[in-house]
């Protein structure tokens, strides 16, 4: 009896969950719809609000991130090139140097594949540069002055990465494999000898082999339905905050600079 | 203070534990990341050593929730490496706590036994001072034989040294007999994943961290790619069974969004273990021999 009570009373509760979460959808894509149209009239007027909005942002702030990382989920539906292109703005404007992206997507279902719309760095096959001279040309005529962000400093080209599916375990799992092939050398044998060594060997290497020489990241963006890392970079990631945005809602400079205060806020310990 | 508490539930918990267990989609494998037992204590101008054993005497109600709603396997953060940056009297402290809880553990291993459960000391342990590795190998090895609930408690751990250390098992096969020895096409990530100290246990479906914080401070990062992470604002100590339920209930709603991926990321590592033989006799031996490593470590440690 008590089974079958508790049994209705869980299927009940689920069916309110599940139709107040279809209904907070709805009202997410009716704002999203609605915000898209304002800024697409507000244009002009738009770059130089976030330009203002981002300045408040920073002289209020203590810490910024130096590496953001956007982690977008394998069920997220709303995440396109033109969204990500968004915030590489927002990230240029504020002064964060370096930003990479981790899709779970398959190409199928929206991947996004950044070397679309950024340039090759000359340098490093790994790094990519953005800058919104290669997104639209009518944003040049705006009269908004791009060589200065909101920091006031003067900003090159905002620098990202993609982190792909093979730089995270199977990438561990390759040095691995190199390690054992050379176990019979010296070198090898005297990192055996202490665990610290080997560990700073393999964050050496892994660093070298993802060919992009930054700090780990420090700020995550999850967009997804669902707060979870997807397998993002296992050694890297130890540190970062990660804030999920929901799936389905608009994301403008003013979720960004929210996102941006929650992580001042946070204290980082490292373990003390 | 027991390891599993005799909580007492009102008729309205029950009813609510019953109905988030009759509705199916439990978590297997919880992770609790126990954060903010300091900040209790500052809050409540008690000493932080009172604060961490308010957050022990938590982790035995927790144990006993979870026991109640059938949840197989409980992984919790009690010490990482990097905690022993902090003060010499803390962490004596925080060792001297362990070592009562541990010697506890051991005059009441009949209730563990009743009740199934296991402990694992998942971490570094030879970094830990004598005695205590004496006390957690002797717990270890007292419970190896239960299997009801099994209790993960991560001591001197950091996913980092988790990980060095199954690239270091990898390195360490030896090769006395050279037929026998691993071949560098059978090591990926399939085989580091079974050289983890979490080597026995599924990946956890929920990671709960309390205080606030929403990092994961280098707690099973090899192994949460799937899980679904849920931060609570609560303070460790003061966690109550409903903001427990509330973590489980988002788990319900969250876990069916990601099913798809977890397939893929199964069928990826049937996959793995398919194209580098996982199963040949030569990794198997491989494995099992690293079973019986660290066996003997533990009796080494328990006779000391």
């Amino acid at each position: 009896m008590m089974q079958l009570l508790c049994l209705w009373i869980g299927q009940l509760l689920l069916m309110l969950v599940a139709s107040y979460e279809l209904l907070q959808q709805l009202c997410r894509r009716l704002q999203a719809f609605a915000h898209r149209s304002y800024d697409y009239w507000q244009c002009d007027q738009q770059q130089q609000n976030n330009r203002l909005l981002f300045e408040r942002t920073i002289r209020e702030l203590e810490k910024l991130p130096k590496h953001l990382v956007l982690v977008i989920g394998s069920d997220e539906r709303y995440v396109n090139a033109s969204q990500v292109q968004r915030i590489f703005g927002y990230a240029r404007l504020v002064g964060i140097p370096y930003v990479s992206v981790y899709d779970a997507r398959s190409p199928q279902h929206g991947y996004v594949d950044i070397s679309q719309f950024c340039r090759q760095s000359a340098s490093n096959n790994r790094i990519y540069l953005w800058s919104p001279q290669q997104q639209k040309q009518q944003k040049e005529q705006n009269g908004f002055n791009k060589t200065i962000n909101a920091n006031g400093r003067t900003c090159t080209e905002l620098q990202v990465f993609q982190i792909r599916a093979t730089d995270g375990h199977a990438l561990i799992a390759q040095m691995c494999r190199e390690l054992y092939v050379n176990r019979g050398t010296a070198e090898v044998q005297t990192l055996l000898a202490k665990r610290e060594l080997l560990s700073e060997k393999l964050d050496e290497r892994l660093n070298k082999q993802l060919g992009f020489p930054v700090p780990e990241p420090e700020l995550g963006i999850v967009f997804s339905a669902v707060t979870c890392t997807f397998g993002l970079l296992p050694w890297h990631a130890r540190f970062t905050e990660f804030h999920t945005h929901p799936s389905g809602r608009h994301f403008d400079a003013q979720c960004f600079a929210q996102l941006l205060y929650k992580y001042a806020r946070c204290e980082q310990r490292w373990g003390k | 203070m027991s390891w599993v508490s005799d909580y007492q539930y009102t008729c309205l918990q029950k009813l609510a534990l019953n109905t988030l267990q009759f509705s199916g989609q439990i978590p297997h494998h919880i992770a609790f990341v126990m954060d903010g037992n300091r900040r209790f204590a500052r809050s409540k101008h008690i000493d932080k050593i009172e604060g961490h054993s308010r957050g022990f005497s938590k982790l035995a109600d927790v144990l006993r929730w979870c026991l109640d709603l059938g949840i197989r396997e409980v992984t919790t953060f009690a010490f990482s490496i990097e905690n022993f940056k902090r003060s010499s009297d803390e962490v004596e402290g925080l060792f001297n706590l362990a070592r009562d809880k541990f010697a506890q553990l051991l005059k009441e291993t009949d209730r563990l036994d009743e009740h199934g459960i296991r402990i694992r000391v998942l971490g570094n342990i030879e970094l830990l001072p004598a005695d205590l590795q004496r006390l957690i190998a002797s717990a270890m090895l007292r419970t190896e034989h239960n299997d009801k609930l099994f209790l993960n408690v991560a001591f001197a751990y950091t996913s980092r040294d988790e990980i060095t250390q199954a690239v270091e098992s990898v390195l360490h096969a030896t090769n006395e007999n050279d037929d026998d020895g691993l071949l560098p096409t059978d090591i990926n990530e399939r085989l580091l994943e079974a050289c983890l100290y979490t080597r026995h246990s599924p990946p956890p479906d929920l990671v709960f961290r309390t205080s606030g914080e929403t990092r994961l401070s280098d707690f099973m990062m090899w192994q949460i790619k799937s899980s679904v992470l849920y931060f609570t604002e609560v303070l460790w100590p003061q966690i109550t069974i409903w903001n427990f339920m509330a973590g489980i209930s988002a788990y319900k709603r969250d876990s069916s969004r990601i099913d798809d991926f977890r397939r893929e990321q199964r069928l990826h590592s049937a996959q793995l273990a398919k194209t580098s033989d996982f199963y040949s006799l030569r990794v198997q031996k491989f494995l099992h021999k690293l079973d019986a490593n660290r066996r003997k470590l533990l009796i080494a440690l328990a006779s000391n």
